[in-house]
């Protein structure tokens, strides 16, 4: 922040030494009542400013409406014929970039979070099989009957309607979760061959041995479909109870299956692993592939921001300051080229910082996606809650940054209040984002099959963006930690201090000045009234001492010779003083 | 809602007595640490905590700066005066130099050749409120910075509390502390600029002191010179009488006289010059932009030296 407007002009020791010097004696109870050690303003205004400061209504557009537009331009360049989208170049990014850029600050790469969240969808695509459903591939007609069969002989009952004497009433074999369902939802495993759901599929718990209209009318649906279906004859027909026991086994069986597949999964995650070594392991692959594929793009990124910062930095200092501007330099052909040195050694200093920070990108994307890789190859419940934990992973590595951390980008320190808020301003803005990918449908559904469809994604960056900001800005309103009076106090003493540091600095060099000058001069007087006393005493000249005391006294005589008098006196009929 | 809270923290106190009662004196420790404790959580969980402090350091603050302006009140008081007095004494060696020093000057000069001192000398009316220091504000009230008062809750701020688990009260609290935190910066500001200011005062006394000196020396040296000159107008008079040399226009021949008394005419001449600079400028305003106060002044300095001449 700007502190020009509270500082207290320095006084400097020699340019006081020097003015005080060349200062007629009788001049110096004015001199000296002239100087300024602090300025006008009173403390309760420097105060009430930095309030201001705090609490101006500009802040809204700085806080609130330039990063929503910003937000908007971000979806304009995110749009994938732009190919900008994973480089991380942004027009919010740039803009803070160059605003708040300096020399002495080094270059630090940013999280994009958005850009994240959609890397993550897409290594969730690659992560998802498309298993075509072929119902031979699948069903276990043998598994079925013996399971028929054996229920029949031992029990004898409709699994559905508990009623007895099933036998009779077209006995038939039910796939609790349908063999097409449960393929939809599970095949999507890379880690799920057509043999391990064959297997689980036809297992005793996802079979039910009910009476022929029953399963004809239930068909390809899951029960709870059937079950509330309106149109349905079984919703229609069936008794509650019917539908109540459908219900249960429906649940009970899919907390089998899942169970089953689940441990299938461990089993070919296992294997998978083992051949790491042989550089064949689909899950480590696919990782890595994307990790470099996503990481290359935002290095560059980050090398041209690196690049643009320095550089527009140069060309606005030349329009508003000139070509030489503060550079203490000669000419002009001298500026441009310590500019442009400045520029080199800027990039080369924080070349190798960027290219580190590069490096842990690339390792934080390939742990998220390999940590994405395992959860999608999970089915279920466990999947999802597995895959809250997974997206999460980079808020929670970010958030253990900030925890981490005693100083921010520009060195100063970090209150554990900063922290709690950066925390809770990142889960909150992470949410937002998940939250909007998750009802991307429910928001922009309508969109589909139109012409603008392909506005769909760009349409979807900027709602979430602003969403963000939005949020940011609440939180920041609702100050929850008391961020906000921490950092005022924060300034106040920081410009408080600076005013008193300037003050006594005045104060000091004031005194010591003053009072070495007016030694100086009462020493110098006395030797000349001395001298001038002397010759008056002794009936001496006292001429000499006379011309001594008008220069002292820096006062201009008209007869500086006893010669010039007796001139004065023929020339001049009447002497005037 | 709150009284219950407050009931509830009172029946754990009350329980904990209790249970010292039952068990004996060998658990008032414990007992005390209970209360100790909770008494902490709960000054924490509603920030009563940082309002005890900002209560305290708004005591402290409100002490140091009353100590610091009474000082400051105290040294720029006397400061002030002695400005005054010594404005007081050059004033009065202004008028003494066109009063006595420049008329006698005037006489015996004009026995050798006509001589003239224009001018009057310029008196200083000294306006302290001028050099006292504006824009110093005090540590403020209450009012203007406490957020909340414990001591003095209102309903709606206990209801608040309670719905908020204490995070209102707490932030307000807090506000409070802060407030009073920036004030105690800010009143430092205030105390460094009156310690700039006394000596600001102190050396501008001392630049005065020494043009009173200046003043007491040179006029000192000039009644001695004009003693010598007038003894050698006198001797010169004496001669031309005696060696009967007819004075042209009552005045002596400056070619016929010795160089030592031209030197000594001369002298006081220069020294006519450098009295008149000193008596006829101010020592703290620019002279020239007098104001109404100080031509003011000036005129009832010279109505009262008129009304002492008639009285004469």
């Amino acid at each position: 922040m700007n502190n020009e407007k509270y500082t207290i002009k320095e006084l400097s020791f020699d340019a006081m030494i020097d003015e005080l010097n060349g200062t007629s004696p009788l001049n110096m109870s004015k001199k000296l009542m002239e100087y300024e050690l602090f300025d006008q303003q009173s403390s309760l205004e420097i105060l009430n400013q930095i309030y201001e400061e705090f609490e101006s209504k500009e802040d809204i557009v700085d806080e609130l409406v330039t990063p929503v537009f910003f937000n908007i331009a971000d979806g304009l360049v995110k749009h994938p014929k732009l190919g900008l989208q994973k480089t991380g170049i942004t027009a919010s990014r740039l803009v803070n970039e160059i605003k708040s850029f300096s020399y002495e600050q080094q270059h630090t790469s940013e999280r994009d979070m958005i850009q994240d969240k959609q890397n993550l969808d897409e290594n969730t695509k690659t992560n998802t099989l498309i298993r075509p459903y072929d119902r031979k591939t699948v069903e276990d007609k043998k598994k079925m009957k013996t399971y028929k069969e054996n229920h029949l002989n031992q029990n004898g009952y409709d699994e559905y309607t508990n009623q007895d004497g099933v036998a009779n009433m077209r006995p038939q074999p039910d796939h609790i979760v349908p063999l097409a369902k449960a393929v939809e939802e599970y095949g999507t495993s890379k880690f799920l061959s057509n043999e391990n759901l064959k297997q689980t599929l036809n297992e005793d718990f996802n079979l039910a041995v009910t009476n022929g209209s029953l399963n004809q009318s239930k068909g390809s649906k899951s029960n709870s479909e059937a079950v509330n279906e309106n149109k349905n004859t079984i919703a229609s027909k069936q008794t509650e109870s019917t539908k109540k026991q459908m219900i249960q086994k429906e649940t009970e069986a899919k907390s089998a299956v899942e169970k089953e597949l689940n441990s299938a999964v461990a089993i070919n995650l296992k294997e998978d692993i083992k051949t790491v070594i042989q550089g064949k392991s689909q899950l480590i692959n696919d990782a890595k592939d994307q990790a470099i594929k996503d990481g290359t793009q935002k290095a560059i990124g980050e090398v041209v921001i690196l690049l643009i910062k320095p550089i527009y930095y140069e060309f606005n200092d030349i329009f508003k300051n000139g070509m030489i501007g503060n550079l203490n330099v000669n000419d002009k052909i001298e500026a441009f080229i310590y500019r442009m040195k400045r520029v080199k050694d800027y990039v080369l200093n924080n070349a190798v910082g960027t290219f580190f920070d590069n490096l842990k990108n690339l390792l934080q994307g390939f742990v998220t996606m390999l940590i994405n890789g395992i959860v999608n190859a999970f089915v279920g419940l466990l999947k999802k809650i597995l895959q809250v934990i997974s997206e999460g992973f980079t808020a929670i590595i970010e958030a253990i940054k900030i925890l981490s951390k005693d100083k921010d980008n520009a060195g100063n320190p970090i209150t554990p209040a900063q922290k709690a808020d950066a925390v809770v301003k990142l889960l909150a803005t992470t949410a937002v984002t998940f939250l909007g990918a998750y009802f991307e449908e429910s928001i922009l559904g309508f969109m589909t099959g139109t012409p603008v469809e392909f506005l769909k994604d760009v349409i979807m960056v900027m709602l979430t963006g602003i969403a963000s900001t939005v949020i940011v800005w609440l939180i920041d309103q609702a100050d929850l930690f008391s961020v906000k009076s921490e950092k005022r106090l924060m300034r106040v003493k920081e410009i408080f201090e600076l005013r008193i540091e300037a003050i006594k600095k005045n104060t000091d060099i004031f005194e010591k000045t003053s009072i070495e000058v007016l030694a100086k001069q009462k020493l110098q007087f006395k030797k000349i009234a001395s001298n001038m006393h002397h010759a008056i005493e002794n009936n001496l000249n006292v001429n000499d001492a006379v011309y001594e005391m008008a220069n002292f006294m820096h006062i201009d005589l008209q007869a500086k010779s006893t010669d010039e008098f007796l001139a004065l006196l023929s020339t001049k009929k009447q002497l005037v003083i | 809602m709150f009284d219950f809270v407050i009931s509830v923290k009172d029946s754990i106190i009350d329980t904990a007595e209790a249970i010292n009662d039952f068990v004996g004196d060998g658990v008032d420790f414990a007992i005390d640490e209970v209360k100790n404790g909770s008494a902490k959580v709960w000054n924490g969980v509603t920030g009563k905590d940082k309002f005890n402090e900002a209560e305290k350091l708004h005591k402290k603050i409100t002490r140091e700066y009353h100590k610091e302006e009474t000082s400051y009140e105290k040294q720029s008081k006397l400061l002030l005066e002695s400005l005054e007095q010594t404005i007081s004494s050059i004033n009065n060696y202004k008028q003494e130099i066109y009063k006595t020093h420049f008329s006698q000057f005037t006489l015996l000069a004009n026995r050798l050749h006509n001589l003239s001192i224009q001018g009057e000398s310029f008196l200083e009316y000294f306006d302290s409120s001028i050099y006292e220091m504006k824009n110093v504000n005090g540590v403020r009230s209450k009012n203007d910075m406490f957020r909340i008062d414990f001591n003095n809750l209102k309903a709606q701020e206990i209801g608040i509390g309670i719905l908020t688990l204490g995070w209102s009260t707490r932030s307000k609290a807090l506000e409070t502390l802060r407030n009073i935190q920036e004030e105690k910066e800010r009143i430092n500001d205030d105390i460094a600029k009156m310690k700039a200011h006394i000596t600001q005062l102190q050396q501008a006394l001392s630049a005065l002191e020494n043009i009173e000196e200046y003043f007491a020396s040179l006029t000192y040296n000039y009644a001695k010179l004009l003693h010598r000159f007038k003894y050698g107008i006198a001797s010169q008079t004496q001669k031309n009488l005696l060696k009967n040399i007819a004075l042209e226009k009552g005045k002596l021949d400056f070619k016929m006289m010795p160089l030592v008394h031209i030197e000594e005419f001369q002298a006081l001449f220069n020294l006519s010059i450098i009295l008149k600079a000193m008596a006829t400028m101010g020592y703290l305003d620019e002279q020239g932009n007098m104001n109404e106060e100080d031509q003011q002044a000036i005129d009832n300095i010279k109505l009262l030296v008129n009304k002492e001449l008639i009285v004469a």
